[in-house]
């Protein structure tokens, strides 16, 4: 995160307290700070002050001095890499932006990739999901709201018209009529089943493709 | 809101395919030319959700049997088979009847009927049957009740 021209390193102070071993409750409670306050730092939203950094270091044991210097520095791999797919994620990022905005210092406007691509990821996990695993979800959400609507216009609108409905033709009378209903249950549900995947699966894959088409357009834009 | 958007078009699309538009269009065919027909092997469990309407009803002219494709619930092959029989006395036993007119429809679209027709010129008793496959692909008939109708049609 860069906060008046100086980046600052949450990463960091969420590496330094998993090393000893303490929650952000317990850090939370020893700073005198609500645990969201932590959860803030550590993320990089807002710039912990030296006097915090000051007390963190001594609850912690830490060298003051080292802590300021690795805060205000770009962070290391192991901070990057702390779980599994981050460093995918950031080659794909790099990928993406490569060659697009990068200056000479190799950063894009006024932040490093690190700092661009920490953000991006950010965003991406408060979104939790894949833009196009999203639209299969909602795909699927309103696919079984539109069946259950269906259904229930089928079995409660059409199905008693059509069992009441009579044909007033001049001159006709009728002996009898016998309503006969052939419902293959098992057959019903795996076509229902076949359409809805259908629907899901193009629904997905469209938005895939106009999401690489967006992409490459962008890139050629640039 | 893409997500919405596309998935209401999704559907959308898949709804407007759920109607029965079944490709070819049965025809009552001249009682004289009317002959039983099976259906082929394989498209008798085509059918997901059909509902018929079966009966006799008379008009000035004529007592007619007819079968109605009411409902069909996606493209399904509907077959059906109407006939209708005629006696002098009263008896609920087909085979003691005269058969006086039969109508096959390989493929009953929704909405359409067939009809199996006669004059009432004199006063008779008169019964019809019905023929389809159910769901688990089985012939299946049904009867109506025996009716007497005269001559004006009348139903006594």
């Amino acid at each position: 995160m860069v906060h008046s021209e100086r980046y600052f390193n949450g990463a960091y102070l969420r590496l330094v307290r998993k090393r000893h071993q303490v929650t952000q409750q317990e850090l939370a409670q020893t700073l005198a700070v609500s645990r969201q306050m932590i959860s803030v730092w550590e993320r990089g939203k807002t710039e912990m002050s030296e006097t915090m950094l000051s007390r963190l270091a001594q609850a912690l044991g830490e060298d003051f001095g080292e802590l300021l210097e690795r805060y205000y520095g770009e962070p290391a791999e192991e901070e990057l890499a702390q779980d599994n797919g981050e460093e995918v994620a950031r080659t794909q990022f790099e990928m993406i932006y490569e060659g697009v905005g990068l200056n000479e210092g190799g950063t894009i406007g006024a932040k490093t990739p690190t700092v661009v691509f920490r953000e991006g990821r950010k965003a991406g996990r408060w979104r939790g999901l894949h833009p196009v695993c999203r639209t299969g979800i909602v795909t699927a959400i309103v696919t079984l709201v539109g069946y259950a609507l269906l259904f229930t216009v089928l079995v409660g609108f059409v199905a008693p018209s059509l069992m009441q409905a009579v044909d007033m033709s001049e001159g006709m009378r009728y002996c009898e009529r016998i309503m006969i209903t052939v419902v293959d249950y098992p057959g019903l549900v795996c076509a229902m089943t076949a359409i809805f995947l259908v629907i899901v699966l193009v629904a997905m894959g469209t938005h895939c493709l106009i999401r690489r088409v967006k992409m490459r357009w962008q890139k050629h834009a640039v | 809101m893409v997500s919405v958007v596309m998935a209401s078009l999704m559907l959308a699309s898949a709804c407007a395919a759920f109607p029965a538009v079944a490709p070819q269009t049965a025809e009552a065919l001249p009682c004289e030319q009317a002959a039983v027909q099976e259906l082929p092997e394989g498209e008798k469990d085509a059918r997901l959700w059909t509902q018929f309407e079966f009966g006799i009803r008379v008009d000035d002219t004529d007592v007619i049997a007819y079968v109605k494709n009411k409902f069909t619930f996606l493209p399904s092959v509907v077959h059906a088979r109407v006939a209708l029989y005629a006696s002098e006395t009263y008896t609920e036993d087909l085979d003691e009847m005269e058969m006086k007119c039969v109508s096959v429809a390989p493929d009953l679209d929704m909405g359409h009927e067939i009809t199996a027709w006669a004059p009432h010129e004199t006063t008779m008793y008169w019964r019809a049957e019905m023929n389809y496959y159910d769901d688990d692909g089985v012939y299946q008939t049904r009867e109506t009740g025996t009716y007497l109708i005269d001559a004006d049609g009348n139903i006594l």
